[in-house]
């Protein structure tokens, strides 16, 4: 079983992006951003060791369009890449998928009457890459993160978009597929990877989807241990620091 | 055909809604800007814009807004903002700039604006 130990949910404004390529961290304008995240990091680096992240974001343009567009659609790729999405920064590093539990969210979900797009090829924008190199400046460097990862994606680019009470519903849905993940270790498309979250027991934590608000990526991390762990949850909201895409 | 002229299904005063009615009306403006993810059709168009804009069947409101380099009238001849942020982009102009064309003040003025909220 696996085991839901927080959630974390971040501001993703494309200008952190830039902020990074310019290596403005120690700006003062960007400084308390960054700075910000210290408590996460060390939560995650050194109380926790999350194997898969499940990460609920929104798309802006990379991956879909507006000539199909889906209200929730499910990663089932093995490989998500970054691309450029119109600015010319660099692409952060491709992140691993975690296809067994994909495919087990949406054996889940649509067992729950969620309509959902599943998705075996997907590019990832700021809104998966950023949270990512937010959390793990070292995996940014180093372009490998130390997660899997399964994006689920809501629209919040064409209305109608779902409602704030269908999200509340999806993230329920969410929490009963991973809690009953039972996996025999098929998490990995990468061969070198280790995957733990196999034969672990199962607790966690919940949080809501972030609904349909815009800038905003939640995630749920999970990984083995014993079911005693509290529930979590950590958010940095920089409000405004970089105004709305 | 075009789009039948009706009450608006939403409303929040002050706030474009990006539903089918724009959707309908934008169509071709946002499927240019989602071309601007590539690096050589940012190029094509800077060479020639109109061309590209041609290229692309931009109704002549929608060209005009272009050329007028202002988020507003792209946003009304139906232009969504995260394509618009990738046309925005070519220009140098990032999301505060945006904000700024938005709200009607300088970019300075719209970026102390978003330090006092945050603080």
């Amino acid at each position: 079983m696996a085991h839901l130990i927080g959630s974390i949910s971040t501001s993703h404004v494309p200008a952190i992006g830039g902020a990074l390529a310019r290596q403005k961290q120690q700006d003062p304008y960007w400084k308390p951003f960054f700075d910000a995240y210290g408590k996460a990091r060390e939560w995650l680096g050194r109380e926790e060791h999350p194997d898969v992240v499940v990460i609920l974001h929104n798309d802006h343009g990379l991956n879909f369009f507006l000539d199909k567009m889906p209200t929730f659609a499910v990663g089932a790729a093995d490989v998500y890449r970054n691309a450029d999405e119109g600015w010319g920064i660099p692409p952060l590093a491709e992140a691993r998928g975690c296809v067994d539990l994909s495919w087990h969210i949406v054996e889940t979900l649509v067992e729950d009457e969620f309509d959902i797009t599943t998705c075996q090829e997907a590019l990832v924008d700021h809104s998966v890459s950023l949270p990512l190199a937010l959390l793990w400046p070292e995996g940014k460097e180093a372009g490998e993160w130390p997660v899997e990862i399964v994006p689920v994606c809501i629209n919040t680019v064409l209305a109608p978009y779902p409602s704030a009470a269908r999200c509340y519903r999806l993230g329920q849905s969410l929490r009963r597929a991973i809690e009953s993940w039972t996996t025999t270790g098929a998490c990995s498309s990468s061969p070198a990877a280790a995957c733990r979250t196999s034969s672990t027991e199962s607790v966690p934590v919940s949080s809501t989807s972030p609904s349909t608000c815009n800038s905003w990526t939640a995630w749920w991390a999970i990984r083995p241990g014993s079911p005693s762990i509290p529930t979590k949850t950590w958010s940095n909201s920089p409000a405004l620091r970089g105004s709305s895409c | 055909m075009t789009a039948t002229p009706r009450t608006r299904r939403r409303e929040i005063p002050g706030t474009v809604i990006f539903d089918g009615d724009l959707a309908r009306i934008g169509y071709a403006l946002n499927r240019m800007c989602f071309s601007f993810n590539a690096a050589e059709c940012r190029e094509a168009f800077l060479l020639d814009e109109e061309a590209y804009m041609t290229r692309y069947h931009l109704t002549d409101a929608q060209k005009e807004a272009v050329r007028s380099r202002q988020v507003l009238s792209m946003i009304a001849a139906g232009g969504h903002p995260y394509y618009l942020a990738k046309l925005a982009g070519i220009f140098g102009l990032d999301m505060q700039d945006i904000g700024a064309q938005q709200t009607g003040v300088t970019k300075e003025a719209f970026r102390a604006k978003l330090v006092a909220a945050g603080a």
